[in-house]
């Protein structure tokens, strides 16, 4: 997972799986690289392959984490299957969701 | 020149035994993905099977990791469970494996999964938590993919059985 921090933006990328076993230490690491004078979390997705409940748990943690500074977490470049989940959860309706 | 040999059939079943660490479902769903690509499912069909298993496997190994007072799964690596106090927690960690075994029927497949945990009931109807619910998915998305969902509980194991019809009738 890399960091990459613009303006008032945190650019997540590079998160290959975001599931039960890792989704707890993803939310964690983003919210301590969320530091206070930033607002929003683009999370690129272009690179997962893997999503599941408590990944969707983790993102719904940052979207939350995002608009207690007043921003937002917007949801970049989800795969086919990825978007699926978002759909079938009705997610993607709470998310931005964008390419990018 | 000889004739081509035909190509050998795949196997109808797949097992698998998982131990409590969820770190062990993604190579488990890996495993059960190329089974499927071997029978030649859909590419939808496959992704909804997958999703199915993965949700069904961390809720056994959750609930097997509660039920036996075992700190949280996360981030235990698969040598660090097979290391730490072996000897004394090896009869707990059999006793609490996860079985997986997944069956192509001509028009279907199931997928099995036994476990020992303490269980949970599994509601007629399952609802989509509020949106800013952190947890609560698993069950819905298994009910909202797959055709049929039934569960048993008993002393000797719990067992989850899911299937999905196909609609083509090839292998």
């Amino acid at each position: 997972m890399t960091f990459h921090t613009e303006n008032d933006t945190l650019h997540v990328r590079e998160v290959q799986q975001l599931g039960a076993a890792n989704s707890s230490d993803i939310r964690d690491q983003v919210r301590a690289a969320f530091s206070p004078s930033l607002k929003n979390i683009h999370f690129d997705l272009s690179n997962t392959d893997f999503l599941d409940s408590c990944g969707l748990g983790c993102l719904v943690a940052l979207h939350k984490t995002a608009a207690a500074h007043g921003g937002s977490l917007r949801l970049l470049n989800p795969r086919p299957q990825v978007q699926q989940l978002l759909q079938l959860t009705r997610m993607d309706r709470v998310f931005e969701v964008a390419k990018g | 020149m000889l004739p081509e040999s035909p190509s050998p059939q795949p196997p109808r079943s797949l097992e698998l035994d998982l131990s409590c660490d969820l770190a062990q479902v993604q190579p488990a769903a890996a495993s059960v993905h190329r089974f499927l690509v071997q029978h030649g499912l859909p590419e939808r069909e496959l992704m909804q099977c997958q999703l199915a298993l993965v949700e069904a496997c961390n809720n056994a190994i959750q609930n097997s990791a509660v039920a036996h007072g075992s700190r949280n799964t996360e981030h235990r690596p698969a040598a660090e469970t097979a290391n730490v106090e072996h000897g004394k927690r090896s009869q707990e960690q059999n006793r609490i494996q996860v079985a997986v075994t997944v069956e192509r029927e001509p028009q279907a497949v199931e997928i099995r999964i036994t476990d020992h945990s303490r269980g949970f009931d599994l509601p007629q109807q399952v609802t989509l938590p509020l949106p800013e619910a952190e947890s609560g998915r698993g069950l819905f998305l298994i009910h909202e993919v797959m055709d049929s969902v039934a569960y048993t509980h008993a002393p000797a194991g719990n067992e989850l059985v899911m299937r999905k019809r196909l609609n083509c009738g090839t292998r």
